[in-house]
C-alpha cells in the first residue's frame, strides 16, 4: 500500500529547485555588478545637463571607458545562462540591461547627435541583438533596445530644458526635430498593452515638452524657428 | 530545451532572415523601426497562436478528467477497456490533446520554449492533472515526468513545420463542435485564468478570435475566404466553433501524401518541474472527487464485491488516502518560498486530504446511524456531518473542484 509515491522523485526535484536558484543568485549577482557600472555612467552622463556643449565630447569619452566594463559583466552573464534557457532568467537582467541600452544610446546621441545604429549596440556590448526571434547565445532583444530608445526620449527633453538654460538655443530645437522622427518611428511599432506601450505613451509628453521650450524661444526671437539660431541676443537672455 | 533535434529547416529560413534584416538595417529610422515592427509582430503572433493552442489543451484536459471520472474501475483495471465509452472519450481526447501540443511545440523550439512558457504552462499542468490521473487509476501510482515527456515527443515533417495546421487544424479535430460549447469550463472555474487574468496581454487574449487569420500566412491571402469551407469539410461545425481559429490556409487534401517523402524532425517538449509539481497539485482534487465518489459507491451494496482482481470500494478509498498522504509527505519536504505558486496549492492538498479523512470518518460512525442511500447523498454534497472541525472549509475547498 505504501511507496505509492517515489519519495526519491522529490528528492531529485528538491536538487534541481536548488539547482536553479543557485544559477539565479549567480546571475543576480552578475546582474548587480553590471547595474553597478550602469550607475557609474549615469552619474557621468548626468553632468551633461550642468556641463556646456563643449564639454560633452570629454564627458562621453569617459562614459565610453566604462563600457569596457559592462562588456566585461555581460560576459559573465552570459556564461552563467544555460543553453535554451535565456528567457528563463530574462527578468533577473532585462531591466538593466534596458538601462545599458538606453546609456549606449544617449551616449551616441550626445556624440553624433543620432540613434545609435543595431551594429553600434552590438559594438558597445559585444554581444549581439536578436533580429531573429530565435535567441541561440545570449544576445539583447529587440525590446531591450526600444526601451533604451524610449528612456533617451525622455533625457533629451530634459536636456533641451538644461541646454537653454547653458544658453545653448540651438540644441532644443535639434532635439525637437530628433524626437519627432524617432515618434514617427515609434508609430510603425504594433505595439501590445505591454510596458513598451506603456511608455511609448509618454514620449508625446516628451515631445510636447520640446516643443514648448522651442515656443519660448521663438517667441522670444532666441532662435528663428527651422533656421540657424540668432546668436546676436544670446548676450542678454539667460546666461550661466 | 523544447527539442535537441534543431530543424535545420527552421534555423536556416532564421539565420537568412535576420542577417538580411541586419544588412538593411541603419538606413533611416523610420525604415529601421518597420523591422522592429516585423520583429516585434512575429513574437506577438506567435504568443497569441501558443495562447490558442493552451486554451484548447485546456478544454481537451478537462474532459478528459471527466471522462475519466465517469469510467468505472472494471473498465480500466486490468486493462483500458475498448467499450467503456468514457474512456473511448478520453483516448479520442488524449489525441487530440497530443496533437495541438504537437503544433504548439513548433513555435516552442529552442529559447522559445522559455520565453512562452508562462502562455502555455497552464495547460500544462492541466494535461498532467489528467494523465497522472490515468495513470494512478490504471497503475496506482504517480506517473513520472519521463512518462509526461515520453508522450509529447513529435515526429515532424518539412511541411508540418512551415504549416503547422497540418497537424491540427480547423475541420480536422473531430471534436471541432464541442471545443467551444465546452469551453465555458475553462472560464467558469477560471482556476488556470487566475495567473494570467494579470497579465498584460489578457485584453488581446480575448479579442483574438476575433481577430483575422494571423498576418504570418501572408503566404495566401486568399486563404481567409476559404476557412468556412475547410471547417465544414471535417465536421458539421462552422467556422467560429472550432476550437482552432489560427492561420485557415490549409488545403485538407494535399498534407498526407506530401508528407511521407519529406525529411522529418524529431521534437520534444519538456515538462518543467514546477508544472510538474503544480499537476500533481491539482490532480490531488481530482483525487478527493474521486475518493468521495468511491466511498459513496461503498455504500451501494449492488456494487460490491463484484470482481475478486479489483479492489473493493473501501480498499480503494484507503488506497487513495495513502496515496494523498504520500504525495503530501512528498510536497512537505520540498522547502519552498512563499512566493511559490506550488505553496499556494497546499493549502488545496490539505484541505482535499482532510476532507476525504472526515468523509471516511463520518462513514465509520454514522454509517449504521443512517439509511446507505441518505448518507451517500450527505457524502455527495460535500455535507458537513457534524464530525471534526474543518467540515465547512473542506466543503468549499471541494465545490471549487467541482464546476
Amino acid at each position: 500500500m505504501s511507496n505509492v509515491v517515489d519519495l526519491g522523485f522529490f528528492d531529485a526535484i528538491q536538487a534541481s529547485m536548488e539547482n536553479e536558484a543557485t544559477t539565479k543568485d549567480n546571475i543576480r549577482s552578475a546582474v548587480r555588478e553590471l547595474d553597478r557600472t550602469n550607475r557609474n555612467i549615469t552619474a557621468v552622463l548626468n553632468r551633461v545637463h550642468s556641463s556646456s556643449k563643449d564639454q560633452v565630447p570629454a564627458l562621453c569619452a569617459q562614459a565610453r571607458i566604462y563600457f569596457s566594463d559592462i562588456q566585461t559583466h555581460i560576459s559573465d552573464l552570459t556564461k552563467l545562462v544555460p543553453p535554451h534557457q535565456y528567457y528563463k532568467y530574462n527578468g533577473l537582467w532585462s531591466g538593466p540591461m534596458q538601462q545599458a541600452c538606453f546609456l549606449a544610446t544617449l551616449t551616441m546621441y550626445l556624440e553624433h547627435e543620432r540613434l545609435i545604429t543595431v551594429d553600434e549596440l552590438e559594438g558597445f556590448f559585444a554581444v549581439k541583438v536578436d533580429l531573429d526571434n530565435n535567441i541561440t547565445d545570449f544576445q539583447i532583444s529587440v525590446e531591450e533596445f526600444l526601451h533604451g530608445v524610449v528612456s533617451l526620449t525622455n533625457e533629451l527633453s530634459r536636456l533641451a530644458v538644461n541646454a537653454v538654460t547653458s544658453g545653448d538655443f540651438t540644441r532644443p530645437v535639434r532635439i525637437g526635430k530628433f524626437l519627432k522622427e524617432l515618434y514617427s518611428g515609434f508609430q510603425l511599432l504594433n505595439l501590445k498593452n505591454d510596458s513598451l506601450r506603456k511608455r511609448f505613451d509618454g514620449i508625446k509628453y516628451d515631445i510636447k515638452k520640446v516643443e514648448e521650450i522651442i515656443y519660448d524661444l521663438t517667441v522670444r526671437k532666441l532662435v528663428v524657428a527651422n533656421t540657424e539660431p540668432v546668436q546676436e541676443v544670446i548676450g542678454t537672455g539667460a546666461e550661466v | 530545451m523544447a527539442e535537441h533535434a534543431e530543424s535545420p529547416l527552421a534555423t536556416q529560413q532564421h539565420a537568412s532572415k535576420g542577417d538580411m534584416i541586419r544588412s538593411n538595417l541603419g538606413k533611416s529610422i523610420v525604415q529601421d523601426f518597420g523591422y522592429f515592427r516585423d520583429i516585434l509582430e512575429e513574437h506577438h503572433d506567435r504568443r497569441e497562436r501558443i495562447i490558442k493552442v493552451s486554451r484548447d489543451i485546456n478544454n481537451f484536459s478537462k474532459k478528459m478528467i471527466f471522462a475519466l471520472h465517469r469510467a468505472e474501475p472494471k473498465d480500466y483495471l486490468p486493462q483500458f477497456s475498448a467499450t467503456s465509452e468514457a474512456l473511448v472519450e478520453f483516448k479520442e481526447k488524449h489525441a487530440t490533446v497530443l496533437k495541438l501540443f504537437h503544433r504548439a511545440t513548433i513555435d516552442l523550439q529552442g529559447s522559445n520554449y522559455y520565453r512562452y512558457q508562462r502562455s502555455i504552462s497552464g495547460a500544462f499542468q492541466e494535461y498532467i492533472e489528467a494523465m497522472t490521473l490515468e495513470y494512478y487509476l490504471v497503475h496506482g501510482k504517480l506517473m513520472p515526468k519521463s512518462a509526461l515527456e515520453a508522450d509529447l515527443a513529435f515526429t515532424t515533417t518539412a511541411e508540418q513545420m512551415a504549416n503547422p495546421d497540418l497537424i491540427i487544424a480547423i475541420g480536422q479535430s473531430p471534436f471541432g463542435g464541442e471545443g467551444r460549447s465546452g469551453g465555458g469550463g475553462g472560464g467558469q472555474r477560471g482556476k488556470f485564468n487566475k495567473d494570467s487574468r494579470k497579465r498584460p496581454y489578457n485584453k488581446d487574449r480575448e479579442e483574438a478570435p476575433k481577430r483575422p487569420a494571423n498576418p504570418t500566412s501572408a503566404g495566401g491571402p486568399a486563404s481567409q475566404p476559404s476557412a468556412s469551407t475547410s471547417a465544414v469539410d471535417g465536421s458539421p461545425s462552422t467556422a467560429p466553433t472550432s476550437p482552432m481559429i489560427i492561420e485557415t490556409d490549409q488545403t485538407p487534401l494535399v498534407p498526407v501524401a506530401v508528407a511521407t517523402f519529406s525529411p522529418t524532425v524529431q521534437l520534444r517538449l519538456e515538462v518543467t518541474d514546477e508544472d510538474y509539481l503544480l499537476g500533481i497539485a491539482d490532480l490531488t482534487g481530482e483525487l478527493m472527487r474521486l475518493a468521495i465518489n468511491t466511498l459513496g459507491q461503498s455504500l451501494m451494496p449492488t456494487l460490491q464485491g463484484e470482481d475478486a482482481s479489483i479492489l473493493s470500494p473501501e480498499q480503494r478509498v484507503q488506497h487513495i488516502l495513502q496515496f494523498l498522504r504520500d504525495i503530501k509527505s512528498g510536497f512537505d519536504g520540498l522547502s519552498l518560498t512563499k512566493m511559490s505558486p506550488i505553496s499556494k496549492k497546499m493549502g488545496v492538498l490539505k484541505q482535499s486530504l482532510q476532507k476525504i479523512e472526515l468523509a471516511c470518518y463520518n462513514v465509520k460512525v454514522r454509517g449504521a446511524e443512517y439509511p446507505p442511500e441518505v448518507l451517500r447523498q450527505m457524502l455527495m454534497n460535500g455535507q458537513d456531518l457534524g464530525g471534526g472541525g474543518g467540515g465547512g472549509d473542506s466543503g468549499a475547498a471541494g465545490n471549487e473542484d467541482e464546476e
